[in-house]
């Protein structure tokens, strides 16, 4: 049975950022269940390729950074595998890692990567993975947890953020889980490679979760998220709850959630079913969900440069990611990023509204592309172009009444012609339309 | 390294989920049905909000927030310098007792606190010591913080503040916060507060003056209003547009001062603008953060404190002389910090703290009292003896005039901080320093001849058609400019008077700048080839007119004798005349964008360069105030002029945008792309 294209169109934009017509269509004819396969297909993501600045001695931590945010939005806006950015954009919210106090942009990079390759796996392995990188190890302050002088930073993390959830632990857990991560560091302050050092290292038994045992470290990740069946079924709930509300809309049906906690259960936490679970469920596609979720900033920045075709050196997006609210590789806080009325204020409308005039003046300053041919249509006509363009598929027809009334009046002033199409772009990219996910 | 806010407070704290999903009970769930009902999103902040302002009454105070993020160590801010407890607990990392600012009881303030210590001597400051959270919570800056900001005896998602605002009108004006995200304590359940941005140069809204930019404006109000079909928020975003342009054009006001400092003391300079424009706000919410200080706590703390002083000076600074009694300060954060340092040289998450209240109404002095030391909790911690709720209680009752036992949920008490009546003679003075938003100005000249004024520069024509203008220079009494062309061709308007130009005769190359003397009696012209021309008083001091240039030049400064001046290229090279002294250039260095502009220093002793990116380069005693390398330009910078006082300059870009540093001040842009013709030239 096909898939209506609105679900389709839908689905594309929640499991990636900016669908075009053509690519909705390609996939109308599949059922869901083919649909989602589609999605969940990794297997012809582009290389990764990193960024050359990034191994450059020469190149600042500013200019790493810009690089590295050039290269993540024009890999997110080109990918024909989005899904896989999507992931890496929750997992860096979720692990949340802010270069602020890590100060090495290679190591973001590779924690990058991390959420990339492994970001639809096994969370278990994710999470040992992310856990044990220098990356967290600087950030939680692991190189200071040592036998005698436990750091908690990165054991109460591991539980109230990373796997469990808020009072789902003791203070106890926290501080006997500190002792169990003590030793795990890195070589020296100038090299951030992962050393465990043995004689820091707490070798005494320590209890949590009412195991007493001799605890390393990644013990305390295999004891949620394997061996202690109860913690691990409320990690499993906590991520799964965590992942629909970001990818579907916040407090879903306590049904919807049982259901998309079981998959990714039974998977023994496999990232890519809970995401199956989530895409696959009729509540995906009600128009609660439709509505439901705000994009962010990042993937407003990137809907706003795939359609209209600017790549990121051009639209230079690092100018903006900070006002907008989500600047990427620096999460605000511990916790990442919120999600929805967190990215409305008056300040990050300001900030949209700059950037879609600054990338209004670089349509406007195209011979060809998006609404090239604006001024020979008439109002009604390039209004609908304008949505075909920049995938809005089911406009509120205030929106559109009201751009058909601008343009119209616009066109009156005969010798204004040449703000026409850029304006009417960067009035699209303000429509609550585009800023919908 | 935490602010904690609002949605996943809301859902994770709102209703901490008990139940905790289980074996036995998803076998159950899977076989049964559906959990009916929609989930409420939102409560409905959907009213289209943004009333016309309603100033602040006479005797209604205003309350500013320093929210410290990440958990501020209370026990360094006031230090118990007479307890030896502190000075075990904290060998390395206690204020020692000789360099807090002693404030009797055995207590301190932290040393880099000193003008919050004058006003303390004033008897203006109150510190309420052992406030936190009881029962002691779970240490989590997650749930320390939504605590403090949602301030109930029956936490629901809502924020003090917010249901303050629900309580006292509908205006969402009432309660502002100065960053992107508006934090979960200025939410209530109908009216939420509203989140300002640090600047707001050429912003939507803001620029009033074109009418195809009103005409946006209008279609951006169009889109809101009645239902948009698309939820909760769609109608949410649409409505924020309507604001957001409805709001540009009110507060730019208070945006036009001039604010120094770090971030922490412009938010707080910034407050005190929007006070002084009068708005209604009764709360200010500035966030802080960076109090997390699990390692190497020292510097960071210190850094901290030194901000806060700053800002609080920064404050009164700014603020207009008749909100002085109106004001007050109060700071908080998530909880202090563990007594016992770690072995990082930091310490951990710890629980009750000391916060500050500052202003002419309070009446000075410890409240509540210093936790034990030595009788600590099951976490090694402070046990609270002031619940935080009734700190709000006292401000909400005494300082808001608001009913403290309906938002809050309960009676929390009152500690009697304010003195809500009476004449508060002898508190913080006023300091002098409020800007003025009228005292500047600037003219921007278009390569067509057109000229827009903006401040106090008036209008004072325009030169009309000609040849395209490359460059202008204001005179020394700011009311009046000469105007050049690339023919040679000198317009004087205001009081500026022509002394002649190059009009009609041959050039080798097209003219490019002008500079006036400071005497303002004369002006130089220069040509692309570096050919200098002088005209009334100005004179002659060498030219590059016959040296083979890299690169074309492209201005002219005149040293602050009139005896001298400098060129500059294209490429940054700097060429220097008379007694103009040679202070570097960038002639030997690759730029990522020519130079575009030259202006002397107000000291004289230096100069800047700018290139067209915004870039700005400094010599000699020019100081550095900032630049756009990190702003987004839409089109490129064409000049550079200083302010009056040489202690700050700004920047023109060619659609029009201006850009201030230092103490130059924003009067007003054509930014947005709006003439038909590029800016080519600032004036002041």
């Amino acid at each position: 049975m096909p898939t209506s294209s609105s679900d389709v169109n839908h689905l594309l934009r929640r499991a990636g950022f900016a669908p075009t017509v053509a690519e909705v269509n390609a996939l109308t004819p599949l059922d869901r269940t083919a649909v989602v396969n589609a999605v969940l297909d990794m297997s012809t993501a582009p290389a990764v390729v990193p960024p050359v600045e990034l191994a450059d001695p020469k190149k600042g931590d500013w200019e790493k950074w810009v690089a590295t945010t050039k290269w993540w939005i024009d890999r997110m806006r080109t990918t024909n595998t989005p899904l896989q950015e999507k992931m890496a954009i929750f997992w860096h919210s979720h692990f949340a890692t802010s270069q602020d106090k890590v100060d090495d942009m290679g190591l973001m990079f590779e924690q990058n990567e991390i959420f990339r390759q492994q970001g639809l796996g096994n969370f278990r392995d994710l999470v040992h993975l992310v856990v044990i990188h220098p990356s967290m190890l600087l950030f939680l302050d692991s190189d200071d947890n040592k036998v005698g002088a436990p750091n908690e930073n990165l054991a109460r993390e591991l539980m109230e953020l990373f796997t469990l959830g808020v009072n789902q632990y003791t203070q106890a857990d926290v501080v006997a889980a500190a002792r169990a991560w003590t030793g795990h560091g890195t070589v020296a302050w100038n090299d951030p490679t992962y050393k465990f050092w043995p004689g820091r290292h707490d070798d005494r038994n320590k209890t949590i979760f009412g195991e007493t045992k001799n605890w390393d470290g990644p013990d305390v990740i295999d004891g949620i998220l394997r061996d202690h069946l109860d913690k691990k079924a409320i990690s499993a709930k906590f991520i799964a709850r965590k992942m629909w509300n970001w990818f579907a809309y916040p407090n879903a049906p306590q049904a919807v959630l049982d259901t998309i906690t079981a998959a990714f259960y039974d998977s023994d936490l496999n990232v890519a079913e809970l995401m199956r679970a989530i895409f696959m469920n009729d509540e995906f596609y009600s128009s609660n969900c439709k509505h439901g979720l705000v994009r962010n900033p990042i993937e407003y920045v990137v809907a706003m440069l795939k359609y209209t075709g600017i790549d990121a050196p051009t639209a230079n997006p690092q100018w903006w990611l900070e006002n907008l609210g989500m600047r990427p590789f620096y999460p605000p806080n511990v916790a990442g990023w919120k999600q929805n009325a967190y990215f409305l204020s008056s300040a990050s409308f300001w900030s949209k509204a700059d950037f879609a005039a600054n990338i209004g003046w670089h349509v406007k300053d195209q011979p060809t592309g998006l609404l090239s041919n604006e001024a020979a249509l008439g109002p009604a006509a390039a209004i609908q172009a304008g949505f075909d363009a920049l995938g809005i598929n089911e406009p509120s027809i205030q929106t559109r009444t009201a751009l058909e009334n601008w343009l119209a009046t616009q066109k009156g002033h005969a010798g204004q012609s040449w703000l026409e199409r850029g304006y009417l772009v960067r009035l699209l990219l303000l429509t609550p339309d585009f800023q919908l996910a | 390294m935490a602010e904690p806010e609002y949605e996943d407070i809301r859902r994770q704290l709102g209703s901490v989920d008990n139940s905790p999903w289980t074996l036995s009970r998803r076998r159950f769930i899977q076989a049964s049905m559906a959990v009916g009902g929609a989930a409420t999103l939102l409560p409905g902040w959907m009213q289209d909000i943004f009333a016309s302002a309603t100033p602040v009454g006479a005797n209604e105070g205003i309350l500013v927030l320093i929210m410290m993020g990440g958990g501020n160590d209370g026990l360094n801010m006031v230090p118990p310098i007479g307890d030896n407890a502190y000075y075990g607990l904290r060998p390395t990392l206690a204020i020692p007792a000789d360099k807090a600012l002693s404030i009797g009881s055995g207590k301190g303030l932290h040393p880099a606190l000193s003008t919050v210590k004058s006003y303390w001597d004033l008897g203006k400051v109150a510190v309420v010591q052992g406030v936190g959270v009881l029962p002691t919570p779970d240490l989590s800056h997650f749930t320390s913080m939504a605590n403090w900001m949602m301030g109930s005896a029956s936490p629901n998602g809502t924020g003090w503040i917010g249901r303050y605002l629900d309580e006292n009108g509908s205006d969402p004006m009432k309660a502002i916060t100065l960053g992107t995200n508006v934090p979960l304590h200025l939410i209530g359940n109908t009216i939420r507060g509203i989140g300002l941005p640090d600047s707001i140069g050429g912003a939507l809204g803001v620029d009033q003056r074109n009418e195809y930019d009103r005409r946006e404006y209008q279609c951006i109000r169009d889109m809101a209003g009645g239902s948009t079909g698309l939820g909760v928020f769609g109608d949410q975003i649409a409505n924020l547009g309507k604001q957001t342009i409805d709001l540009g054009a009110t507060i730019s006001p208070a945006y036009a001062a001039t604010r120094s400092g770090g971030n922490l003391a412009r938010r707080m300079g910034l407050a005190a603008q929007l006070i002084n424009i009068n708005l209604g706000v009764r709360v200010f919410n500035v966030e802080y953060s960076g109090f997390d200080n699990h390692s190497n706590q020292a510097g960071d703390h210190n850094q901290r404190m030194v901000e806060l002083d700053e800002a609080v000076t920064a404050f009164f600074a700014a603020l207009a002389p008749e909100y002085l009694n109106r004001v007050t300060i109060m700071t908080f954060s998530e909880f202090g910090r563990r007594p016992k340092a770690n072995d990082s040289q930091g310490t951990d998450h710890g629980t009750a703290s000391n916060l500050l209240i500052i202003g002419n109404r309070v009446k000075g002095g410890i409240y509540g009292a210093q936790p034990s030391l030595t009788s600590l909790d099951n976490t090694s911690n402070l046990v609270a003896n002031t619940d935080f709720r009734t700190v709000y209680s006292s401000v909400l009752q005494d300082w808001m005039h608001a009913d403290a036992n309906s938002i809050l949920g309960a009676d929390y008490g009152n500690l009697g901080i304010f003195n809500s009546v009476g004449d508060p003679a002898g508190g913080i003075p006023a300091t002098g320093n409020i800007p003025s938003i009228a005292d500047s100005g600037y003219w921007l000249v278009t390569q067509s001849g057109s000229v827009d004024h903006f401040g106090n520069a008036g209008d004072i024509g325009t030169p009309g058609p000609g040849s395209p203008v490359v460059g202008a220079a204001g005179t020394p009494s700011h009311k009046g400019m000469f105007i050049v062309r690339s023919d040679g061709k000198v317009h004087a308007h205001g009081d500026a008077v022509h002394k002649g130009d190059m009009s009609g005769k041959p050039l080798a190359a097209p003219m490019v700048g002008i500079a006036i003397v400071p005497a303002g009696n004369g002006y130089l012209l220069v040509g692309a080839d570096g050919g200098v021309f002088n005209f009334g008083e100005a004179k002659f001091f060498g030219s590059t007119g016959a040296m083979r240039l890299n690169s074309p030049i492209v201005g002219i400064a005149s040293t602050k004798s009139g005896k001298g001046y400098w060129l500059v290229a294209a490429d940054g090279g700097v060429f220097s005349f008379g007694d103009a002294v040679f202070h570097g250039s960038m002639g030997a260095t690759k730029l990522n964008q020519p130079v575009v502009g030259m202006a002397r220093s107000g000291g004289g002793g230096g100069y800047w360069l700018v290139a067209a990116d915004g870039g700005i380069f400094s010599f000699g005693d020019a100081p550095f105030y900032g630049s756009t390398g990190d702003l987004k330009l839409n089109q490129p910078i064409r000049g550079i002029v200083p302010s009056p006082t040489g202690k700050g300059y700004m920047f023109v870009a060619a659609d029009g945008g201006v850009f201030t540093y230092g103490d130059a001040k924003f009067q007003g842009s054509s930014g947005g792309g709006t003439a038909t013709s590029p800016v080519v030239a600032l004036a002041g």
